[in-house]
């Protein structure tokens, strides 16, 4: 498995999905290696629940840019596993490539070893960025396209990623795979410190709106900032912004321009402690994204037990079933917004009603086990 | 450093070494052959490139791959021949994956063609010589400036270089005895 982040380093969904993955392999009698970066504190070498985590020095020279370091990290992340694939002495080896970042190192070593490659596509510099406009994002979405057409089965999240796999990166539907990401409930049961989690954002009486997520365009915090006042209008209610990114300063300058400073928390990122305390805290999580080619959020909000009202796009628009497990609304619409998240403030009988279904399809559809098991047969698949 | 690598192999040729130069194309990949040298054509995987690190690092991947399936099909190879920081990866990749002695020939280091430059561009290509020098087991220059120039730079490689000066009698006899010296005949 191959991956440049791995907890505890965490720079965006593949660090949980890899590390959650792995675990539930090893769990149904896969042998997996990790090759990550390296991170301040960490082994070069663990064993963690049966997953054998090979940290390599990711680059620290200094690099012209983002792009020429993820190039320079492979470099090394290759090496390291060839090091692996060399002491495993042949078998039955998959090498597994998580998007573009890994994906020269994961293209190199299927070559050199012979090997089969499967990747997972988490998303694509066209999604991100809503085309290809710059040289900068032709590279990386050239690198993409490189890394279907070398890939013997392509993993997407989300029947949303497979279209786009197939009409942005021409990966053909018949090697393209939809497998979910996971979640597993238990990481919010017997929480303690959720009131006082709560306290620390709302006075008792007022209702408490959660967003998570990165500080950028395509997370939609800019539509929750037009939304907020719509809201505030029929309901007392204080509003976490909780993450980083580069909209941030941005984010607290309209706050304190429309006058919203006393209701709304921009906190930056927050540590997972407080994070699965708020989820459980919150009376509504919303996910105003104009680009979700999952949608992670929403199954911790589910998992957690707190009702979701999400963007009606991408990978969302199939894990929410319209006021049965969510509310859906328009994207990049904040009017939309704002009747979405009243619309759950305002009756109790649809949140009594969204809890119990969103448990239920959390359950049956996202533990990482079901996850794992659906990963392991496209292994199957792929060495047959 | 095309002319030298191109008189180079057909010399080796010459003298009953069997040679495979792969370099690059920007158009379609092809095999010709060179008075006896078969060259491999290999065009780099994208198209487009914001720096040359980026573009180096994703074009020697591709040199890698033609290279193993080379390996793959003539059972084994004795060495590589690397040339410039450009092609180290793919030396490296090879190095590791097929245990092929590994000879890194340095025709100039990035402190001359940039000199006063410490952009990052440079630090990485800077590091990338580097790292091609201390994993090399032979290291060819072309004269005694360049061999301390490359001294200066990266500590304690002084005795796996060897200096040979180009287009002279001793060329070929100087490039063959860095290739002995690697491979203990």
């Amino acid at each position: 498995m191959l991956t440049w982040e791995l907890p505890p380093r965490i720079i965006g969904g593949i660090a949980t999905h890899v590390y959650n993955l792995s675990i539930s392999l090893v769990k149904l009698g896969v042998g997996v290696h990790v090759v990550t970066c390296d991170f301040p504190n960490t082994p070069s070498y663990e064993v963690v629940e049966g997953v054998e985590v090979h940290r390599f020095d990711s680059y620290s020279i200094p690099t012209p840019d983002f792009a020429a370091w993820v190039q320079l990290m492979n470099l090394n992340m290759q090496r390291a596993a060839a090091q692996i694939i060399k002491s495993e002495g042949g078998g039955s080896l998959i090498i597994h490539a998580h998007d573009w970042l890994s994906a020269k190192a994961g293209i190199g070593l299927k070559h050199l070893n012979r090997l089969l490659l499967v990747s997972t596509i988490h998303a694509t510099e066209y999604g991100r960025r809503g085309g290809v406009f710059s040289d900068y994002n032709r590279m990386i979405h050239e690198i993409e396209v490189w890394l279907g057409s070398e890939s013997k089965r392509v993993i997407c999240c989300s029947r949303f990623m497979a279209e786009q796999a197939n009409k942005v990166l021409g990966v053909p539907y018949e090697k393209i795979r939809v497998i979910p990401n996971g979640i597993d409930p238990s990481i919010f049961t017997n929480l303690k410190g959720v009131e006082e989690v709560r306290s620390r954002f709302a006075e008792s009486g007022e209702r408490l709106v959660l967003f998570v997520g990165r500080l950028v365009v395509e997370k939609g915090v800019l539509v929750l900032l037009e939304a907020i006042p719509k809201v505030l209008q029929k309901v007392d209610a204080k509003f976490v912004i909780a993450g980083d990114g580069y909209l941030r300063g941005e984010v607290v300058k309209r706050v304190a321009e429309s006058g919203l400073g006393g209701k709304v928390h921009v906190t930056g990122y927050l540590d997972t402690d407080t994070l699965r305390r708020l989820f459980l805290a919150a009376d509504v999580c919303v996910i105003p994204s104009l680009y979700e080619p999952f949608g992670i959020v929403a199954l911790e909000a589910m998992a957690a037990g707190c009702p979701v009202v999400a963007s009606d796009t991408g990978g969302l628009s199939e894990i929410i079933e319209h006021e049965k497990t969510g509310v859906k609304v328009y994207p990049n619409n904040p009017g939309s917004l704002a009747w979405g998240i009243l619309r759950v403030l305002e009756s109790k009988d649809l949140v009594e009603l969204l809890k119990k279904n969103m448990r239920e399809k959390v359950e049956r559809e996202y533990k990482w086990s079901t996850i794992a098991q659906a990963t392991k047969a496209v292994y199957e698949e792929a060495l047959n | 450093m095309a002319w030298y690598v191109r008189e180079l192999a057909r010399r080796l040729r010459k003298r009953g070494v069997e040679v495979y130069v792969l370099t690059y194309t920007p158009s379609e990949e092809r095999v010709d052959a060179d008075d006896g040298v078969i060259v491999k054509r290999v065009k780099p995987p994208i198209s487009v490139t914001t720096n040359i690190v980026v573009w180096s690092l994703l074009f020697t991947t591709r040199l890698q791959i033609v290279a193993a399936d080379l390996i793959y099909n003539l059972g084994s190879v004795d060495l590589v021949d690397a040339h410039e920081w450009i092609t180290v990866d793919a030396a490296l990749a090879l190095k590791d994956r097929f245990e092929i002695p590994f000879v890194y020939t340095v025709h100039s280091l990035e402190k001359h063609r940039s000199a006063d430059s410490a952009a990052p561009l440079n630090i990485a290509i800077e590091s990338v010589e580097e790292l091609g020098c201390r994993e090399a087991d032979c290291i060819v220059v072309n004269s005694e400036w360049m061999k301390s120039e490359v001294v200066s730079k990266v500590y304690g490689v002084a005795g796996k270089i060897r200096v040979v000066e180009p287009y002279t009698e001793r060329w070929l006899d100087g490039v063959l005895e860095a290739y002995r010296s690697v491979l203990g005949r």
